[in-house]
C-alpha cells in the first residue's frame, strides 16, 4: 500500500477512492489524475490485500472503488460479489487494458457501476469517478432512509403498546412490509371519556414519497383531532388537500397520490362503533360463535381521487369479547395470488406471528401487508380465530365445484398442521350446507346472499363452521326424516343427514336458516 | 362410467371415474340409462350389480339420491348390489346414511 501520507492530508475533504491496481504506469497516471481533480487514492496490489483491509477498516470510509479487471489471474468478479453480499453501497468501477465484450458484460452483470478502458479513456475515467462517488453517496442515503422506514413497524408496535395500558381494548398488529419504504400505518388517538379513534392507513406507492404522505397524514389527523375537529371533517380536509393541491401540483408527472384508510371511532362507554371506510377493505366485525358482520358493503373512494370523498360512516354496536379486523388491500391481493380466502391469509399470518416464522409463500405478495385487530376485551384474550369468511349469492350454486376446491385450498392453507384427509371430510358437509343455503335459503337469486364462515377455536383444536342464509328456514323433524329416508328410500334430502354425521356437532337455528357445524381437528 | 358384464359370475360392473356430485349427477343418470339400454346389458343375464367406486373421493346428497334410485331399480329387478370403496370418508357416508344395508360394501381403504 502506498500514498497513505498524502491521503491522510486530504482525508476529510476529498472523495476517497480504493484503487486496486498493480501496474506502476497506471498507478502513476491515476495519481496524477487524482491530484489534478481532487480525489484521494488508497492503493492496493491485489484483491486479497484490499479484501483484508476492508475487513479491518470497513468500507464506509471509501467513496468508490477503482479496480483492474484481473490481477494475478484473479478476476474482480468475486470481489464485487463479496462487497455486494456484505451490503456495501460502494460503486465499483472496473478498468482494463485487455477488455472484451464478455468481460464487460460479466463485470456489469455482477454489479459493477461502470467499465472503463484503461488505455484511452482516462478523461472518461474522471467523469465516471465523479458519477460513482455520487452513486455511492445516494445509495448510502437510500439505505439509511430505508432502514429508518423499515423500523416504522417496530415503532408503531411500541407506540401502540405503550399507550395500550390506558385503553379498555387491545390492539394487535401484524406487519409484513414487502418493500423498504411504504405508507402503511396504524395509529390510535385517545379523545377522552372512553372515546378513541383507530386508523389504518395505506398510501399509494411504495417509496419514500408514500412514507412521507403517510407521516404527514398521521400528523395532520393528530393535530386536528387534538384541536377538536371531527374525523369526517379531517378526512374531507385531507381529501381536498390531495385532490386540489398535491395531485394538482404533480399532475404532469402522473404521480397522483391516494390514501386508503379505515377509520374507527370507538365509544367504549356506549359500546358503539362508527366506521369510515375510504378505499380500504371493509372491516370485519367478529363476535365469537356468531356470523361476522362487514362494516358496509362497498369500499368507498380513497382520499385524493375525487373532490367529494363521499364519506358515509357505518354505525354498529359491539359487545365485550368481540373483535374488529382492519387490513390493507395487500392481504386481498396476496389471497388472490394464493387462491385462498383473505381471512385464511390473516389467520395464517396471525399464527405465524406468534411463532416468529418467516413465511416462504410471502414471496407472492406484491404489496405491504398490515392487519390490526381491535379486541374489545382487554383481560381475556380471545382463543377464536376466523379462518374463512365469504358471502355468496344464491346464483353461485352452479359454481359449487370451484367453490368447494377454493374452500379446501383455503382451509388447508389456514390450518397447515391439520390432516388433509380430515379437511377433505369437512368439505362435503360444507358443500351440502352451502348448496342448501344458496338453492333454498337464497332461492338461487343473484341478490340474496348466504355466508360461510369458519373459525378455529384454538385451545380445543375445533373448527366451527357457520352457514347462514336470509331465508325463512324450514320446519323439519330430523329424526323422523332420517328414519323415513332409511326405510322408504327417499330420493331427496340426505344433505342434512350427511352434515349431522360428518360433523362432530350440528346445531340448527332459525329453522335451519343458520347451521353451525363443529369438527374436531385432533384426528 | 365404464361397464363390464361378466357372464361367468353374472355380474354387471359399473366403474365410476369421477366424484358423484350435484354438478354431474344428471349426466351420470343419462349414462346409466344408456348402459341399461345397451343390448349386451339388456339381453345379458346378471344377478349382481357391482359399483366400482374405488376412484371416488366424494359423493354428496344428490349423488346419494342417485345411488338410492339405482338401489330401488335393482330391488325391483331382484338384483343384488355390491360396491367397492377405497376412501374412508366415502365409506363413512354410506354407513351413516345406512345405504350399507342395501349395498354390500367391500371396503379396502384405511381406518
Amino acid at each position: 500500500m502506498i500514498g497513505l501520507k498524502s491521503q491522510l492530508l486530504n482525508e476529510t475533504t476529498l472523495p476517497k477512492v480504493m484503487v486496486i491496481e498493480r501496474d506502476p504506469v497506471s498507478r502513476c497516471l491515476i495519481e496524477n489524475l487524482f491530484g489534478e481533480h481532487g480525489f484521494a487514492g488508497v492503493y492496493f496490489d491485489s484483491f486479497e490485500e484490499a479484501r483484508s483491509h476492508l475487513q479491518q477498516a470497513g468500507n464506509e470510509k471509501y467513496d468508490t472503488v477503482l479496480c483492474e479487471y484481473s490481477i494475478d489471474g484473479e478476476e474482480c468478479i468475486s470481489f464485487i460479489k463479496e462487497l455486494k453480499e456484505l451490503g456495501s453501497n460502494l460503486a465499483i468501477i472496473v478498468f482494463s487494458a485487455l477488455e472484451s465484450q464478455a468481460q464487460i458484460h460479466k463485470a456489469m452483470s455482477h454489479g459493477a457501476f461502470e467499465f472503463v478502458r484503461k488505455t484511452v479513456e482516462y478523461s472518461k475515467l474522471l467523469e465516471v469517478l465523479q458519477a460513482a462517488v455520487k452513486k455511492t453517496h445516494w445509495q448510502r442515503h437510500l439505505h439509511t432512509t430505508a432502514k429508518a422506514v423499515e423500523g416504522i413497524g417496530q415503532t408503531q408496535m411500541a407506540l401502540l403498546n405503550r399507550s395500550s395500558d390506558e385503553t379498555p381494548f387491545k390492539t394487535d398488529l401484524i406487519i409484513y412490509p414487502k418493500l423498504d419504504a411504504g405508507g402503511d400505518f396504524v395509529s390510535r388517538f385517545d379523545l377522552g371519556s372512553e372515546k378513541y379513534i383507530t386508523m389504518l392507513t395505506d398510501v399509494s406507492g411504495h417509496d419514500l414519497r408514500a412514507a412521507y404522505i403517510s407521516a404527514y397524514f398521521q400528523g395532520m389527523v393528530r393535530g386536528l383531532v387534538e384541536g377538536g375537529k371531527h374525523i369526517i371533517d379531517i378526512f374531507n380536509r385531507f381529501n381536498s388537500f390531495l385532490a386540489d393541491e398535491w395531485n394538482h401540483e404533480s399532475e404532469e408527472s402522473s404521480m397522483n397520490t391516494s390514501v386508503a384508510v379505515s377509520g374507527v371511532m370507538l365509544d367504549y362507554s356506549e359500546q358503539r362503533l362508527k366506521i369510515l371506510c375510504c378505499g380500504a377493505p371493509i372491516p370485519l366485525y367478529y363476535e365469537p360463535g356468531k356470523v361476522g358482520v362487514t362494516a358496509g358493503e362497498q369500499w368507498g373512494y380513497p382520499l385524493g381521487w375525487f373532490p367529494d370523498a363521499g364519506i358515509s360512516p357505518i354505525e354498529m354496536g359491539f359487545t365485550e369479547g368481540a373483535c374488529l379486523y382492519l387490513w390493507t388491500d395487500g392481504v386481498d391481493s396476496l389471497a388472490d395470488e394464493l387462491e385462498v380466502n383473505f381471512m385464511s391469509v390473516i389467520s395464517r399470518l396471525a399464527q405465524l406471528d406468534k411463532d416468529g416464522e418467516k413465511p416462504d409463500w410471502f414471496q407472492y405478495a406484491d404489496d405491504d401487508i398490515m392487519v390490526t385487530r381491535l379486541q374489545f376485551c382487554k383481560k381475556t384474550e380471545s382463543d377464536e380465530l376466523p379462518v374463512f369468511f365469504e358471502k355468496y349469492a344464491g346464483s353461485d350454486f352452479d359454481k359449487i365445484d370451484q367453490l368447494q376446491n377454493y374452500w379446501q385450498q383455503s382451509l388447508e392453507f389456514a390450518l397447515p398442521s391439520t390432516d388433509v384427509g380430515l379437511l377433505a371430510g369437512i368439505i362435503l358437509p360444507l358443500r351440502e350446507g352451502m348448496l342448501n343455503a344458496m338453492v333454498h335459503g337464497s332461492s338461487k337469486s343473484p341478490t340474496k346472499y348466504s355466508t360461510l364462515q369458519a373459525d378455529l377455536i384454538e385451545n380445543q383444536r375445533v373448527l366451527r363452521v357457520i352457514i347462514s342464509d336470509t331465508g325463512p328456514g324450514h320446519d323439519f323433524d330430523f329424526n323422523r326424516h332420517e328414519e323415513e329416508a332409511d326405510l322408504e328410500l327417499f330420493e331427496a334430502h340426505r344433505g342434512l343427514i350427511m352434515m349431522k354425521y360428518m360433523a362432530d356437532e350440528l346445531t340448527l337455528e332459525r329453522s335451519g336458516a343458520q347451521i353451525t357445524l363443529k369438527f374436531n381437528l385432533q384426528a | 362410467m365404464r361397464h363390464l358384464l361378466d357372464r361367468d359370475t353374472a355380474t354387471l360392473t359399473l366403474a365410476f371415474e369421477q366424484d358423484i356430485l350435484s354438478t354431474n349427477v344428471e349426466n351420470l343418470r343419462k349414462e346409466l340409462s344408456q348402459t341399461f339400454s345397451d343390448p349386451t346389458v339388456t339381453n345379458g343375464t346378471w344377478q349382481v350389480l357391482y359399483l366400482d367406486l374405488s376412484n371416488i373421493r366424494l359423493i354428496d346428497s344428490a349423488g346419494l339420491n342417485f345411488m338410492v334410485s339405482i338401489i330401488k331399480k335393482m330391488t325391483e329387478k331382484g338384483v343384488q348390489m355390491k360396491a367397492l370403496i377405497s376412501n374412508a370418508n366415502l365409506f363413512r357416508t354410506f354407513k351413516f346414511t345406512r345405504l350399507d344395508k342395501h349395498i354390500q360394501i367391500d371396503y379396502n381403504g384405511g381406518a
